[in-house]
C-alpha cells in the first residue's frame, strides 16, 4: 500500500509539471500582452512596443520563458497582472471564496446523490423510483446559468418576501464591509445566506448525474452473486443492503466525483457570473477579457493542481475500499 | 475447541417426520417474451440423512426450485406451491422469519465460487458474519476461532492466517471450500448445493466433492445435490429427481433410476455419455433438438418431439408421475416400453450431428448418401394409433 | 397463441398438417430475433425513449416548416409590438426590445443549434474514432502516448479551454465557429471509451482470424471493430449532443459564444437579464433548452438500454 501510494504521489507530479507546460503554451499562444496598447490613441510608435517587449522579456525563446515563469511559481511568485497587482495574494484570496461554494455544493451533492441513489435502486420500478428519475433526468438538462437564475430572480425574492425577512441573498458572497463591521457570528451567518443558492445551483446537476450512477452501481451489485449468498447465509435485507450492498456500490462514485472536479470548477465560474461573486470564476472571466497572461497562468495551473490533486485522492481511496486494487 | 454452544441435534431424532416437504411447487416468471413457467409442480421430502440429487439440462428449473425454497427469487417472481421445513411452511414468511432459517436450518452452496464471495471483506469475516448471526451470544473472538477451525476443515491450508486473506487472493476451488464452510457454519439440517462443482476444473471437482462429503458428515445436514453431471449424482447420491422443462419426470433411488430408467428422456441423458468402460467402441446416442421455450409449453408431453417412443396420444396431456417399482416414480404413458434391460442405442441413434428438429425432419426425408434408404422412424406403424 | 403462429411461421417451413411439424412448431415457439431486430424492438418499446425522440422530431419539424404558417419571420422588426407579452398583436410568445418575436426566434435558435450539434459531434466523432483506434489498436507507445495527452488536456477544466480558445479568434463567433470549438474539444471521453473497449474486442478470435487471412489494419479497423462498438458510439453521440446544446449557451452566457448569430444558448443568456422586467423572454427560450437536451438524453439513455438491457435481469 505504502510503495503504491508512492508511486501514484511521483506521477501525480509528474502530471502537474506536464500540465504545466501545456497550460503555459496554451496561454502563451493565446494572449498577446501587446494588444490593449495596440488599439490605443494615437498609435504608439514601433520604439515603445519593442521597449514593452525587452520588458516583459518577450524576446527570450519559449523554454526559457517557461523556466523562470515555472522558478518564480515554486516560490510561489505568480508573477503580475497587466496592471501591476501580484497574481499570487489575489488567487489565494479569491481560492478561499471559491472554496466554500465548491465544497458545499460537493458535499451537498454526494450525500444526496447517494441517498437517491440508493433509494432508487432499493425501490426500482416503484413511484419514488419514476418520480426521482424524471427528477433527475430535468436537473441533467438544464443549464446552471438558467437554474442559477432562476432561483436568484424567483425563488430568493419569493421565499424572502414570504417570510418576511432577507434570507437568501443574491448578490456577492457576503455583505459589503461585514468583515469590518460585524462580529464572528454575523460575518458567518451573512455568508451562510450568500451561500445557500449558488451551492445549491452548483450541486445540482452534479447530484443528478451522481444519483444516477449510484443507482446503476447499486443495482448492479445487487444483482450479484454475493449478495446472494449474503441473504442465504441469514442476513437482514437491511444488513445486506448496507454492509455488503453500499459497501460495495459505493466504490464507483469515489472515481466518478474526482473526474468530475473540472466540470464543477466550470461551473463554479458560472455560478460566481450570475450571483456576482468576487471569486476565482470573476478573475478568471476578467482577466481572459484583458488578455491578461500571468492571472490566467497561475488561474489555470491552481485549477489542473486540485484536479490532479482529487484523482490522486480518488485513486487512493479506491485502493482503500477494494482490496483488489493494492495488489498492483 | 469453541465455546460456542452447538444446537441439539435434533434432525436424526426427528423420527419418521420429512425435513424439507416440498410439495407442487411452482414458479413463473414476467419477461420481455411473455410468462415463463420455470417451475411446473415439483415435489419431494427430504428425511435426515438424505442426499438427493436433481439432475437436468440447463433451464429444466433446477436452479430455481431450490431458489424458491430458499426464497431468494427476485420480487417479480410468482411462487405458488408448499415448502415445508420441519412442518413450518415457508412461501410467505416474511424477511425476518425467512432469515432466521436461511443458513441454520438450510444452508446453501452457490454454483461460482469467483462472484459468491463479497470481494471487499476478509474471509474470516465472511464465516464468522453467519456465526454470529445466528448465534447472539457469540463473542467476535469465538467467531473468528469457529471460522478458522471451518477453514482447516474444509481443507485450506494455514487455516489461521488464511483467515485474514481476501477472497482474491484465493484459487477457484479454495473460494468454493470457503463456500462450504460457510455454508456448515451454524450446522445446518438441510444443505442445498447448486452445481457446486459445474464452474470448476475437472481435477478440481473432485475434491469439492470430497469436501461436501466432510460437510454432509460433520453437519449430518440431508442434502440436495444439483447438477447436471449425472457422474456426481452417482457418486454421491441415495436418491434422485430428474427433471425437464421444469417438471419432475423420474423420481426414485439412485440404483434404480440409473439401471432401470423407465422415462425415455433419462434413457438418452444416461445413453449420451460417454463410458470408459466399454468392451467395444460404441457410437454416442445424444438426444437430437432442445428443451422447449417455457414461454408457452405445449398440451402434450415436452419431451415428446424428441422422443423416440412418441405416439399420438403423448400429445393430449401431460403424463402424471406413476410408480414403476416401489420408490421409483416416472412420467411417460409408454414406459413399460423400457423395462428390463434396454440401452439407449436401443432407441436414440447414433448421430453426430448437431440438427435442430426442423432440420431433422428435412433430412430424414432425403436420400442418405450412401444410397441407403432414410432411416427408420422408431415407432412402428402398427402403434401409431 | 397469436405470437406463437406467427412466429412459427417464420421459423419452420410451412408444411402440411403433419403431427411432426407441428410438434417442430411448438419446439421454437420464441423467434430467433436478430441483434438489430431485438434493440429496435427493445428502444420502440421503452415509453420514455420513444416519448422523447417523437417530441424532438416534431420540434426539429416545426423549426424547419413554421415560416408557412406563421406570419412572423425571426428577424421581422415589429416596430408596433416592442417588448410586449405573449398573446398580442399574434406574437404567441411576446416580442423582445426590438420588436422581434420570439417564437420566431426560437425556432431559429434551434436550427442553428442542430447545426452546431451536427457539425460538433461529427467533428468529435472523427477525431474522437481516430485517436480511440490508434491508441486501442496498435497499443504500446502510441497508446502511451495518445492516452498520456488526454489526460493532460483533461487536467484544465473543459469550460475554461473553451473559453480561452474561443477568445482567440473573435472571428468565429457565429454558429458555425463555435461548433468548430466545441467539436475541437469534444472528442475526449470518447477516445477513452472507443480505446478500452478495442482493448478488449482486440483478444478476441475474430479479430485473430482476420489478421491470418490478411486484412490489412484499415480494414479490420473499419469492417471489424466499429461495427462492434456501434452501440457505444451512438449512445456517446446522443449524449454529447445534449453536453454541446448546453455548453453552447453557457458559453455564450458568460459571453465567449455565438455574438453575430441566433443560437438558442443565446436567446437563453439574453433573456437572463430581462428574468425579471420581461419574464418571457427568460422562460420560453429556456424551457426549450431543457426540452431538448431533456429528449437526447431520453433518446440516448433509450439507446443504451436497448443495447444492454442488464439492470433488467431475472435471474433463472
Amino acid at each position: 500500500m505504502f510503495f503504491f501510494t508512492v508511486r501514484r504521489l511521483l506521477s501525480s507530479i509528474v502530471v502537474l509539471f506536464a500540465s504545466s507546460l501545456a497550460v503555459f503554451a496554451l496561454c502563451v499562444a493565446s494572449f498577446d500582452p501587446l494588444a490593449p496598447y495596440r488599439t490605443r490613441q494615437p498609435a504608439p510608435p514601433p520604439e515603445f512596443f519593442a521597449n514593452l517587449r525587452e520588458q516583459l522579456n518577450l524576446n527570450e525563446p519559449f523554454i526559457s520563458r517557461y523556466f523562470s515563469w515555472l522558478g518564480g511559481v515554486l516560490t510561489l511568485d505568480f508573477g503580475e497582472s497587466n496592471g501591476g497587482t501580484a497574481v499570487g495574494p489575489q488567487l489565494l484570496g479569491r481560492l478561499g471564496v471559491t472554496a466554500r461554494m465548491v465544497i458545499a455544493a460537493m458535499v451537498l451533492a454526494v450525500i444526496l446523490a447517494i441517498i437517491v441513489g440508493v433509494l432508487t435502486a432499493v425501490r426500482q420500478y416503484k413511484p419514488e423510483d419514476y418520480l426521482f428519475t424524471f427528477l433527475t433526468y430535468v436537473l441533467i438538462a438544464l443549464p446552471t446559468f438558467w437554474f442559477a437564475a432562476l432561483l436568484k430572480e424567483f425563488v430568493a425574492i419569493q421565499f424572502n418576501d414570504l417570510v418576511g425577512q432577507q434570507i437568501f441573498y443574491t448578490i456577492g458572497e457576503q455583505s459589503p464591509a461585514i468583515e469590518l463591521i460585524g462580529t464572528r457570528s454575523e460575518i458567518f451567518w451573512d455568508r451562510l445566506g450568500h451561500l445557500i443558492l449558488p451551492t445549491i445551483s452548483l450541486a445540482m446537476l452534479s447530484f443528478a448525474a451522481w444519483s444516477r450512477f449510484q443507482r446503476a452501481a447499486m443495482l448492479d451489485v445487487l444483482n450479484s452473486d454475493y449478495i446472494r449468498l449474503a441473504r442465504a447465509k441469514g442476513l437482514q435485507r437491511r444488513r445486506v443492503l448496507v454492509r455488503h450492498g453500499l459497501r460495495n456500490a459505493l466504490i464507483p462514485l469515489t472515481t466518478v466525483v474526482a473526474l468530475n472536479v473540472g466540470l464543477i470548477m466550470g461551473g463554479a465560474v458560472v455560478t460566481e457570473t450570475v450571483f456576482v461573486w468576487h471569486g476565482m470564476g470573476e478573475y478568471l472571466i476578467v482577466s481572459i477579457g484583458r488578455s491578461d497572461l500571468f492571472p490566467v497562468l497561475g488561474w489555470l495551473l491552481v485549477a489542473a493542481f486540485f484536479v490532479i490533486l482529487f484523482n490522486l485522492i480518488a485513486d487512493l481511496l479506491y485502493a482503500v475500499l477494494d482490496p483488489r486494487i493494492r495488489l498492483n | 475447541m469453541t465455546t460456542l454452544t452447538k444446537p441439539s441435534a435434533e434432525s436424526a431424532s426427528s423420527g419418521s417426520g420429512a425435513l424439507l416437504e416440498v410439495t407442487d411447487l411452482s414458479v413463473q416468471f414476467p419477461t420481455e417474451d411473455g410468462l415463463v413457467h420455470a417451475v411446473r409442480g415439483v415435489s419431494y421430502s427430504l428425511r435426515a440423512g438424505d442426499v438427493l440429487g436433481i439432475v437436468g439440462e440447463s433451464g429444466s428449473g433446477k436452479s430455481v426450485t431450490s431458489l424458491a425454497i430458499m426464497g431468494l427469487l427476485p420480487a417479480s417472481a410468482k411462487v405458488t406451491g408448499s415448502v415445508k421445513f420441519r412442518g413450518r411452511e415457508l412461501l410467505g414468511l416474511g424477511d425476518k422469519e425467512f432469515s432466521r432459517i436461511r443458513g441454520k436450518g438450510i444452508a446453501m452452496v452457490f454454483q461460482d465460487p469467483m462472484t459468491s464471495l463479497d470481494p471487499v471483506y476478509r474471509v474470516g469475516y465472511q464465516i464468522s458474519e453467519t456465526v454470529r448471526r445466528h448465534d447472539k451470544n457469540a463473542s467476535a473472538k469465538a467467531a473468528r476461532a469457529r471460522a478458522a477451525d471451518l477453514l482447516e476443515l474444509v481443507g485450506i491450508p494455514n487455516a489461521k492466517d488464511r483467515a485474514d486473506n481476501y477472497p482474491h487472493e484465493f484459487s477457484g476451488g479454495m473460494r468454493q471450500r470457503v463456500v462450504i464452510a460457510i455454508a456448515m457454519a451454524n450446522q445446518p439440517d438441510v444443505i442445498i448445493a447448486d452445481e457446486p462443482t459445474t464452474a470448476l476444473d475437472v481435477t478440481v471437482q473432485a475434491q469439492i466433492l470430497e469436501v461436501l462429503n466432510t460437510a454432509m458428515q460433520e453437519t449430518g445436514a440431508a442434502t440436495v445435490l444439483i447438477t447436471h453431471d449425472l457422474g456426481v449424482v452417482a457418486g454421491m447420491a441415495d436418491r434422485v429427481l430428474v427433471m425437464y422443462a421444469g417438471r419432475a419426470v423420474e423420481k426414485g433411488p439412485v440404483d434404480g433410476v440409473y439401471y432401470t430408467p423407465r422415462m425415455p428422456y433419462t434413457l438418452g441423458l444416461l445413453g449420451s455419455l460417454p463410458r470408459l468402460d466399454d468392451a467395444e467402441k460404441t457410437k454416442l446416442t445424444p438426444i437430437k433438438g432442445s428443451p422447449p421455450s417455457m414461454v408457452n409449453p405445449p398440451p402434450g408431453c415436452p419431451f415428446g418431439p424428441r422422443c423416440p417412443l412418441h405416439i399420438d396420444k403423448c400429445d393430449e396431456r401431460e403424463p402424471d408421475l406413476v410408480e414403476v417399482e416401489p420408490g421409483h416414480e416416472a412420467a411417460c404413458i409408454r414406459n413399460e416400453k423400457l423395462e428390463g434391460d434396454v440401452e439407449a442405442a436401443d432407441f436414440f441413434e447414433a448421430d453426430a450431428t448437431d440438427l435442430t428438429l426442423a432440420e431433422a425432419v428435412v433430412a430424414d426425408a432425403l436420400p442418405s448418401m450412401d444410397g441407403a434408404s432414410a432411416v427408420q422412424p422408431a415407432t412402428t406403424p402398427d402403434e401409431r394409433a | 397463441m397469436t405470437t406463437v403462429e406467427k412466429a412459427a411461421d417464420k421459423v419452420a417451413p410451412p408444411q402440411t398438417a403433419d403431427p411432426l411439424h407441428e410438434q417442430v412448431e411448438r419446439e421454437f415457439t420464441v423467434k430467433a430475433r436478430s441483434q438489430r431486430e431485438q434493440v429496435f424492438r427493445r428502444f420502440v418499446r421503452n415509453k420514455q425513449a420513444m416519448g422523447g425522440l417523437i417530441l424532438f422530431l416534431a420540434i426539429l419539424a416545426i423549426c424547419w416548416i413554421y415560416p408557412y404558417f406563421y406570419r412572423f419571420g425571426f428577424n421581422d422588426l415589429d416596430a408596433t409590438s416592442r417588448s410586449v407579452g405573449p398573446g398580442t398583436n399574434g406574437h404567441v410568445l411576446g416580442t423582445e426590445g426590438l420588436g422581434r418575436d420570439l417564437f420566431a426566434n426560437i425556432m431559429r435558435g434551434v436550427q442553428r443549434s442542430t447545426l452546431i450539434i451536427l457539425i460538433a459531434v461529427a467533428l468529435s466523432l472523427t477525431i474522437g474514432l481516430l485517436v480511440g483506434l490508434l491508441a486501442g489498436y496498435y497499443g504500446g507507445w502510441v497508446d502511451n502516448v495518445l492516452m498520456r495527452l488526454v489526460d493532460l488536456i483533461l487536467t484544465v477544466p473543459g469550460l475554461v479551454v473553451l473559453i480561452v480558445v474561443a477568445s482567440n479568434f473573435p472571428n468565429l463567433r457565429s454558429a458555425t465557429g463555435i461548433a468548430l470549438i466545441l467539436g475541437l474539444f469534444g472528442w475526449l471521453d470518447l477516445s477513452r471509451i472507443l480505446r478500452s473497449q478495442i482493448l478488449g474486442l482486440r483478444e478476441r478470435e475474430f479479430i485473430e482470424a482476420a489478421h491470418a487471412l490478411g486484412a490489412s489494419d484499415i480494414r479490420i479497423m473499419f469492417k471489424h471493430l466499429v461495427p462492434n462498438m456501434l452501440g457505444s458510439i451512438i449512445v456517446w453521440g446522443t449524449l454529447a449532443a445534449a453536453t454541446i446544446v448546453l455548453a453552447e449557451a453557457t458559453l455564450t452566457y458568460l459571453g465567449f459564444g455565438v455574438a453575430n448569430d441566433t443560437s438558442l444558448g443565446k436567446l437563453v443568456s439574453d433573456g437572463v437579464s430581462a428574468a425579471s422586467t420581461r419574464p418571457w423572454l427568460f422562460y420560453y427560450p429556456g424551457l426549450m433548452l431543457v426540452i431538448i437536451a431533456l429528449c437526447i438524453n431520453l433518446i440516448g439513455d433509450g439507446i443504451r438500454d436497448a443495447f444492454d438491457p442488464s439492470n433488467k435481469r431475472v435471474r433463472a
